[in-house]
């Protein structure tokens, strides 16, 4: 109790001499203050930018395979894109997705999915150009859910397998054919001379961190694509969804060992064709970050630093002009430890304000990237507890020496000063 | 008790063997010329400092041993400090001022702030509570760091010099004050250069060149 009590009458003190010396004081957390802002901003930017990742890899779906040619990254071992040995490996065939669909035990569903681009869709006088075609077999909604607006419908198994002419487009592109939304469902477009019926609507959606978006896409079935395009000149997606509870390595496996066996590789060969996770690019996204975050970190840690010496500069300053007063205190029976912890609190309190300065700033700044650029962005609770923290060590540390410099003076000496 | 001084080369023996014994509810002056070694005994027996060889007893206990934390303990229970410069702590109130031995002794707010209002009552400044030192006059600093020593109920009081910054009219008043608290029952000890302000005590001391002089009663204490 007794020391408890201590404790709260140094925090009492400390509070006291940090409000009396305003100017002095804000000047010398400045340190601390630009330290903590850049560790916290760039914790708080790096959450939002993850989370956004980790949106759009959830919309994808997780533990969702992309066998093609082209792998999204460069391979395990390497630093360099080997393009030139990609481009030349065969494309997955609709013979091999037919085959593969059946041997993949650990697939859930499958889909094979072509994009065409630079596609102008026509209706009536008005046109689109540079539309994204995206010609894909009865499952594909598995792979890539959504919804499609009210008044609208999806392909029935019918439809998809005879490659009848029916699309489904994205709001945006309907907007500018159509002008109103619903308008659309029941009309015709034009696509290379080929007339297809719009029998439903994406729900909005908004652009993913690939770019692409359904908003200005037309999904249409697999087999109607082959219709007006070789098929044959595109890259084909071949793409699967594993089973519920199946490991992602596990998936990956049973894919490899069916498309080398539907391809007869030799066990010597290399793969010619390229398995890639959905979530594989939420890894290249965190590589990408960490090194900045180590960059950023670096920063904010040396200001850090500098921080703690002014903090420590403006506690000696404190203990030699109330040497004085210390010679009271301890005269009047006050140990060694309540001086120390005196000071020492000064200076952690000292430098939290610092932090806690430098959070404001960046929760101003979050509320201006919300709401003024639409990036949504928040200031987390946790990052809020990092910052104090990372600013209560520094000023322990800091004011610890001249704490104890002032916890180890001699009263009769300090009195007379 | 001797007292040596080590400054560069040079030793100085500022107390070169004193005995000296009080009693419990004495008044009593230590005299002597700068230089005579009064601070320093001053400072042994207000426990701020220790003697080099000898010891000093307080109340039965041996505190010329003690490490720096136990004569924290020693002075903030058994020595009440009056100082010529009254030494408050300048952004207190007079209660705050009063009632900071307290803090040491681990007495809550509320139980100190009542006992230092009674203490400020007791030397007349029931009026003056939450004024800060630079809104009182020099001899009613002087009373809040009389209450402030009295504040523990110490087995001493110690006064270095208490009517030095003050006017002969303001001391007057001061060493009433002693009287009165005296007169309770209680020990003072005052260390001063005046002759005038060693009167109101029943025994004076005279220290010189780090020894006692002389040591007699005072048959006709001033009465202030």
């Amino acid at each position: 109790m007794k020391t408890i009590r201590q404790i709260y009458e140094a925090l009492r003190m400390a509070t006291q001499s940090v409000v009396i010396n305003k100017v002095r004081t804000l000047l010398s957390l400045l340190g601390i203050t630009i330290g903590i802002f850049s560790i916290i901003s760039i914790f708080t930017v790096l959450d939002a930018v993850e989370q956004k990742i980790r949106d759009n890899v959830d919309k994808i779906g997780s533990n969702v395979m992309y066998v093609g040619k082209w792998p999204w990254t460069p391979e395990e071992g390497q630093t360099e894109y080997e393009w030139w040995k990609f481009v030349n490996r065969p494309s997955v065939s609709t013979k091999e997705f037919q085959e593969a669909s059946e041997l993949i035990k650990t697939a859930e569903s499958t889909a094979l999915a072509v994009s065409i681009y630079n596609i102008t869709i026509k209706s009536g006088n008005r046109s689109r150009k540079e539309v994204e075609l995206i010609a894909a077999t009865y499952d594909y909604p598995e792979m890539r859910p959504t919804e499609i607006r009210d008044g609208g419908r999806y392909f029935t198994p019918m439809e998809s397998n005879s490659g009848a002419q029916v699309a489904i487009i994205g709001t945006k592109l309907a907007e500018d054919l159509f002008d109103d939304v619903d308008y659309a469902i029941g009309k015709t477009i034009k696509t290379n001379n080929i007339s297809v019926t719009v029998i439903g609507v994406f729900e909005t959606e908004g652009t993913n961190m690939f770019g692409t978006s359904y908003d200005e896409q037309v999904l249409i079935p697999y087999t109607l694509a082959r219709s007006f395009v070789n098929l044959s000149w595109y890259d084909k997606d071949f793409i699967i969804k594993g089973k519920e509870g199946v490991a992602t390595a596990d998936l990956i496996d049973d894919i490899r060992s069916v498309m080398r066996r539907l391809r007869r590789l030799p066990p010597s060969a290399e793969d010619n064709f390229a398995v890639n996770e959905s979530s594989g690019i939420l890894k290249q996204v965190e590589s990408i970050f960490s090194m900045i975050n180590l960059v950023w970190g670096f920063i904010g840690g040396l200001s850090i630093l500098v921080g703690g010496f002014g903090i420590a500069n403006i506690m000696f300053v404190s203990v030699r002009e109330r040497t004085a007063l210390i010679g009271i205190q301890k005269a009047l029976g006050a140990k060694s430890y309540t001086i120390l912890l005196q000071f020492t609190f000064e200076a952690v309190l000292l430098s939290i304000a610092g932090g806690a300065i430098g959070l404001f700033l960046i929760w101003i700044g979050t509320l201006v990237a919300t709401y003024g650029f639409d990036f949504e962005i928040g200031l987390t609770l946790k990052n809020i507890v990092i910052g104090l923290g990372i600013s209560s060590a520094i000023g322990a540390v800091a004011g610890i020496f001249p704490a104890y410099s002032a916890a180890k003076m001699d009263p009769v000496r300090a009195m007379s000063k | 008790m001797r007292r040596r001084y080590v400054i560069g080369t040079n030793v100085v023996n500022a107390l070169d063997g004193v005995s000296l014994t009080i009693n419990k509810g004495e008044y009593i002056a230590i005299m002597g010329p700068s230089g005579s070694g009064k601070s320093t005994l001053m400072n042994i027996l207000g426990c701020l400092d220790t003697p080099t060889s000898g010891t000093y007893v307080l109340n039965g206990v041996d505190v010329s041993e003690m490490g720096d934390d136990e004569l924290s303990d020693v002075r903030n229970r058994e020595i009440g400090f009056v100082f010529q410069t009254f030494n408050l702590m300048p952004r207190y109130s007079a209660v705050e001022n009063v009632a900071l031995p307290l803090i040491y002794n681990g007495v809550g707010l509320r139980n100190r702030t009542h006992r230092a209002e009674t203490a400020l009552e007791n030397v007349g400044l029931g009026d003056r509570m939450e004024h800060k030192p630079n809104e009182l006059s020099g001899g009613q600093r002087q009373r809040v760091a009389v209450a402030r020593a009295l504040i523990n109920d110490p087995s001493i009081i110690l006064a270095d010099e208490p009517t030095g910054n003050l006017d002969t009219k303001t001391s007057i008043d001061i060493m009433s004050l002693f009287e009165q608290i005296y007169k309770s029952g209680n020990t003072i000890i005052v260390v001063t250069h005046e002759e005038d302000i060693a009167r109101h005590a029943r025994r004076i001391v005279r220290l010189r060149d780090g020894k006692i002089e002389s040591d007699m009663d005072n048959p006709n204490p001033t009465m202030a």
